[in-house]
C-alpha cells in the first residue's frame, strides 16, 4: 500500500469520523412562510409608519404543532396554526383590534391567543384540535386596574388547560383557561412589572416570571422587600422563591424554568443608561426545594461590556448562559460579539467562554432544543445567525432561507420570538419588507 | 380752537391707546384688585426661597438663600407697607447648604441642612433674631426627601425614612414641642418598601401632626399616621389610598389635617378633625374631563382648603378650582383662564377667607418666540367670593407660585418665581417676588 493510498484512507477516517457530529446537528428550517406582507400603499407611505406592531409572538408543543401571533398594520390580531412541523396554515383574523397578542398550544393541539383589547380589558380566543378557525374572542378577566390590563403571557398546559399571566396596574395576575375553555378568577402574585425577558415559558407547561415584589397591606409591620420569582408549574401551581442570594449590584434580566430547577440571567451592574444595562453577565440556578445561589458570573475580557445575558437549562440539565461583550464602547449599541458559557448542573463557576460569532450581532437568545439548546441571534446585514449545543460545545447550524430580521416595529419588549419544546424550535420575526415570517426547526433528524 | 376732525382722531386714538391696554391684560400694572405691584426679593439662579410665613405681627419673613451674597440662609423681612425687603439677616453663610425651612409666628425656625448637593441630614433651628443654633443631625437620615415642619406656635415636627439594622425602610420622625430647644429622640411612624421614599409632615400649635409617605413610583400606596398632643410616639399608621399620585399635606394650627391624592379625572381628599388619632380613606371630593396638579391648606382650628387645576369636558383650557370647608369642603369658586404647570398654592384662615396662586398661560403675541406665562392670584374673603384674579408679572416663560400666605384683616401674599431662559439670546433671568394684597 503506498504512502498515498494511506494518507487518502486516513482522510476518509477522519471525514467518517467526523460524520456523526455533523449529523448531529442536521436539524433543518422549514421554509419560512411570508405571512400578511404590508400593501403597496403601506410600502409607499413608509414601513416604520404602518407597521406599529408586529410583536410576532410564537409557541410550540414537543409534537411539533405551533402558532404564531401578531397585529398587521391593519391593527388586526392575527394568528396561524401549524398542526404538522412546520407547516402554518394560512393566517386568520382573531380580533378586529387588538395589542401584544401571546400564542400557547396545549399538548392536545388546542391554540389560544391572548390579547389587550379596548378599554384595558384582555381577551382571549381558541381554536380546539381539528377545527379550521378560532371562536369568538371573549373577555380574559374583568379589567383589574384603573390603568387596565396589558402585557399577557399565555402557557399551555398539559391537561388543555392555558394559564395567563399579565399585567394589572402595578400588580401582575394570573388566570386559568380551564381544558374547555372557562376563564377562572385571577389570581394577583404580587406587585411588578414585565420587561423583555421577563416570562419564559417550558416545554412541559412551566412558566416562570421575575420579578414580583410582594403586595403590603400594613404600613406598621416592616415589609418584606425581597424580589421573588414566580413559577408555576403544571403539578404544584404558583409557588414563589425568594432572590436573597443576589448582590445588589445584579439586576435580573432573564429568568427560565423546569420541573424542578429555575435559572435566572443577570447582569452584575457596571453602567446603565440607553443601552440598557452593561456589567458582568450572570446565571443563578436554584435545584429543587433548593433556593438561589449568587450568580455565577461569566468569563468577560471588561466588566464593563457584558451584555444581555440569556438563560436557559438543556434537555440534559446543563446550565446555558448566552451572552454579549462589546469588543470596543459603542454608544447607543446593543451590539456585540455573542458568546456562550454551558455548566453542568450543580457547578460553582462557569467554564471558558464559546465564541459564537465574532460579528456585530444583536439580540442572542437561547432555548433548549431536545438533548442540548439552540441559540439564535439576528446578525449583520439582516441575516439570522444560530448555533446548536450538543454535549456542551455549540456548533454552527444554518439559518432560515429567505429574508431575515429587520427592527421593524420593535418596540421595548421584541423584535421577534423563539420558542421550543423538544426537538423543536419556532422563529417568528418581521422582515425588511414588514411581512411576518416564521419558520420551525425540526431536530430530529 | 380744536376741528371736529381733530376731535375725532382724538378720539380714536383715545379708543386705539384704550384697545392696546385692554390687549394686554396680563401686562404688571401698579395696583390692581388691592394687590400691590411686585417686589423682588433674590434673583439669580444661586439665589432661592427655602420658606415664608407671616409673623404674629402681621408682618411676611421669608427664608431665602442667596449665595452670591454668601448667604446660606438669611431672613428677609417685607416692610410693614410691602414695597421692600429689609436687608437679609444672616443666619448661616457658605458654604453650609440649606433646604426647605418653616418659621414660626415669632419669627424663629427650623431649616434642613443638605449634606452635599441635595441629601438633608440635619436641621438647624433659629431664633427670632436669626441666630442658628448648632445642626442637629437626623439619625439614619439617607433619602432626599426628609422634610420638616414647624407649627406658628414653635412646635416642630421632622421626618424621614431610614434602613433599620435588620434591612428594613422605616419612617420615622423627630418632634419639638413649642418653647423647647431641640428635637427628641426619632419614633418610627410606619415602614415603607424603598428607600425612594416622598415623606410628607404637618404639625399643629399643640404638637398634633401627621406624616404621610409613598414609594416614588406612581400610583402607589400612601400611608399616614398621627401623632396626637403631648403623645410620645404615633397611633396606628393606614392605608389612605392604593393608587395615589404625588400626595400633598396640609395640618392647621388646631390639628385638622388635609391630604390630597389626585388620579387622574378625579380629585381625592383624607380629612381628618383635631382629635382624630388616624387619617380616613380619602373619598371623592370632585371630578373633571382632565385634572392634574392640586394643593392643600389648612388653617384656624378647623378649615382646610384645596385648588385643583382641572378642565370641564369641552373646554380647552384648564381653570383653578377651590374648594374650602371643615369636614367637607365644598367648591367655593373657580378661577384662572389658561392654568397650568406643576406648582400651585392656596392659603386659608380660620374665618374661610382663601387665596389661591398659579401659572396662568398667556395667549402668544405677535413677534415673541413663546407665549410665556404670568402669576395668577386671586382672594376670596370669608363666605364671600373670588374677587376678579389679577396677574403678575413680570413677564417670563414660567412662572411658579411658591408660597401664599394669609394675614389678619384680608391681607395676603404671594410668592412666586418667574423664570426666562437666555438661550435665545436675550436676557435670561430668575427672580422670586412678592405681591400683597390689601384690603
Amino acid at each position: 500500500m503506498s504512502a498515498r493510498t494511506i494518507r487518502g484512507a486516513l482522510a476518509l477516517l477522519v471525514v467518517l469520523a467526523a460524520a456523526p457530529a455533523h449529523a448531529a446537528h442536521a436539524a433543518s428550517w422549514s421554509a419560512p412562510r411570508a405571512l400578511d406582507a404590508p400593501s403597496e400603499r403601506c410600502r409607499a407611505e413608509g414601513l416604520s409608519s404602518c407597521v406599529v406592531e408586529p410583536a410576532p409572538r410564537v409557541a410550540v408543543t414537543a409534537t411539533g404543532a405551533a402558532a404564531a401571533a401578531w397585529v398587521d398594520p391593519r391593527g388586526r390580531v392575527r394568528a396561524a396554526v401549524a398542526t404538522t412541523p412546520g407547516q402554518f396554515g394560512d393566517p386568520r383574523t382573531v380580533a378586529a383590534r387588538g395589542l401584544r397578542p401571546s400564542a400557547a398550544v396545549a399538548p392536545d393541539g388546542t391554540a389560544t391567543v391572548v390579547w389587550a383589547g379596548r378599554g384595558g380589558v384582555l381577551r382571549f380566543a381558541r381554536r380546539p384540535p381539528r377545527a379550521r378557525a378560532f371562536a369568538p374572542a371573549r373577555p380574559l378577566a374583568p379589567r383589574g386596574s384603573r390603568r387596565g390590563d396589558d402585557f399577557p403571557n399565555a402557557a399551555g398546559q398539559p391537561d388543555g388547560s392555558t394559564v395567563v399571566v399579565y399585567e394589572s396596574g402595578d400588580a401582575v395576575r394570573s388566570v386559568t383557561i380551564s381544558p374547555t375553555g372557562a376563564p377562572a378568577a385571577p389570581v394577583t402574585l404580587g406587585r411588578g412589572g414585565f420587561g423583555r425577558d421577563s416570562v419564559r415559558v417550558a416545554a412541559d407547561g412551566t412558566l416562570a416570571l421575575c420579578c414580583l415584589h410582594p403586595t403590603v397591606t400594613d404600613p406598621n409591620v416592616p415589609p418584606d422587600t425581597a424580589a421573588r420569582v414566580a413559577v408555576h408549574r403544571p403539578a404544584a401551581g404558583w409557588t414563589l422563591l425568594p432572590l436573597r442570594a443576589l448582590d445588589e449590584q445584579d439586576a435580573v434580566e432573564t429568568v427560565f424554568a423546569t420541573a424542578t430547577d429555575v435559572a435566572l440571567g443577570t447582569i452584575r451592574v457596571s453602567q446603565g443608561g440607553d443601552a440598557g444595562l452593561l456589567g458582568v453577565p450572570g446565571l443563578a440556578r436554584a435545584g429543587a426545594g433548593a433556593s438561589l445561589g449568587a450568580p455565577l458570573l461569566a468569563p468577560v475580557l471588561s466588566a464593563g461590556r457584558g451584555l444581555a445575558p440569556d438563560v436557559a437549562l438543556d434537555g440534559s440539565g446543563r446550565s446555558v448562559l448566552v451572552f454579549q461583550e462589546k469588543s470596543r464602547p459603542r454608544a447607543f449599541s446593543r451590539s456585540a460579539p455573542v458568546y456562550a458559557s454551558v455548566a453542568p448542573a450543580g457547578a460553582t463557576s462557569l467554564p471558558r467562554r464559546q465564541r459564537l460569532t465574532s460579528t456585530q450581532a444583536y439580540e442572542p437568545a437561547v432555548r433548549p432544543l431536545g438533548p442540548g439548546a439552540v441559540a439564535v441571534w439576528q446578525a449583520p446585514r439582516h441575516r439570522w445567525g444560530v448555533a446548536i449545543e450538543r454535549g456542551g460545545t455549540f456548533r454552527p447550524v444554518g439559518a432560515p432561507a429567505g429574508p431575515g430580521p429587520s427592527t421593524l416595529g420593535e418596540d421595548f419588549s421584541y423584535a421577534y420570538d423563539l420558542e421550543s419544546a423538544g426537538p423543536f424550535a419556532v422563529l417568528a420575526w418581521v422582515a425588511r419588507d414588514g411581512a411576518i415570517r416564521v419558520s420551525e426547526l425540526d431536530a430530529r433528524r | 380752537m380744536t376741528s371736529r376732525s381733530d376731535l375725532r382722531t382724538a378720539a380714536l386714538l383715545a379708543l386705539a391707546l384704550a384697545g392696546l391696554a385692554a390687549s394686554a391684560p396680563h401686562a404688571p400694572s401698579a395696583e390692581a384688585a388691592g394687590w400691590t405691584a411686585p417686589v423682588q426679593l433674590v434673583e439669580g439662579d444661586d439665589a432661592a426661597l427655602l420658606g415664608a410665613a407671616v409673623k404674629a405681627d402681621g408682618t411676611l419673613r421669608t427664608a431665602i438663600e442667596d449665595r452670591p451674597r454668601g448667604i446660606a440662609l438669611g431672613l428677609a423681612d417685607a416692610s410693614a407697607d410691602g414695597d421692600a425687603f429689609a436687608p437679609p439677616i444672616t443666619a448661616l453663610r457658605a458654604p453650609a447648604s440649606m433646604g426647605r425651612t418653616e418659621i414660626a409666628a415669632d419669627g424663629s425656625g427650623v431649616a434642613l441642612q443638605l449634606r452635599g448637593e441635595a441629601t438633608p441630614a440635619s436641621v438647624v433651628a433659629f431664633d427670632a433674631a436669626g441666630v442658628a443654633q448648632p445642626a442637629q443631625s437626623l439619625p439614619g437620615a439617607s433619602g432626599s426627601w426628609t422634610t420638616v415642619a414647624v407649627a406658628a406656635s414653635g412646635a416642630a415636627v421632622a421626618a424621614w425614612v431610614t434602613k433599620t439594622p435588620d434591612g428594613h425602610f422605616a419612617v420615622v420622625a423627630a418632634f419639638r414641642e413649642a418653647g423647647a430647644a431641640a428635637f427628641g429622640a426619632p419614633t418610627r411612624a410606619g415602614y415603607t418598601t424603598d428607600d425612594d421614599t416622598l415623606v410628607r409632615a404637618g404639625i399643629g400649635d399643640a404638637g398634633e401632626a401627621v406624616v404621610s409617605w409613598q414609594v416614588n413610583g406612581f400610583p402607589s400606596k400612601v400611608a399616614a399616621a398621627v401623632r396626637l398632643p403631648r403623645a410620645a410616639g404615633f397611633g396606628r399608621a393606614r392605608f389612605v389610598t392604593r393608587d395615589g399620585t404625588d400626595a400633598q399635606l396640609a395640618v392647621g394650627p388646631g390639628g385638622q389635617a388635609i391630604l390630597t391624592t389626585t388620579y387622574g379625572r378625579r380629585l381625592r381628599a383624607s380629612i381628618k378633625a383635631p382629635g382624630e388619632p388616624t387619617m380616613p380613606a380619602v373619598r371623592e371630593i370632585d371630578a373633571a374631563a382632565d385634572g392634574s396638579t392640586a394643593a392643600v391648606a389648612a388653617g384656624g382650628d378647623r378649615r382646610v382648603a384645596l385648588a385643583w387645576v382641572a378642565r370641564r369636558k369641552g373646554e380647552r383650557r384648564a381653570r383653578v378650582r377651590v374648594y374650602e370647608g371643615a369636614r367637607r369642603p365644598r367648591r367655593v369658586g373657580t378661577v384662572g383662564g389658561s392654568a397650568g404647570g406643576e406648582e400651585l398654592e392656596v392659603a386659608v384662615d380660620g374665618s374661610g377667607a382663601t387665596a389661591v396662586a398659579w401659572e396662568e398661560g398667556l395667549t402668544a403675541t405677535r413677534g415673541k418666540r413663546s407665549s410665556g406665562s404670568a402669576a395668577g392670584v386671586a382672594f376670596r374673603p370669608a363666605r364671600g367670593r373670588f374677587a376678579p384674579a389679577v396677574s403678575r408679572g413680570p413677564l417670563s416663560l414660567s412662572m411658579s407660585p411658591k408660597a401664599v400666605r394669609l394675614a389678619p384683616g384680608g391681607r395676603a401674599f404671594v410668592l412666586y418665581e418667574a423664570f426666562e431662559s437666555g438661550d435665545a439670546g436675550g436676557n435670561g433671568y430668575r427672580r422670586v417676588m412678592l405681591t400683597e394684597r390689601r384690603p
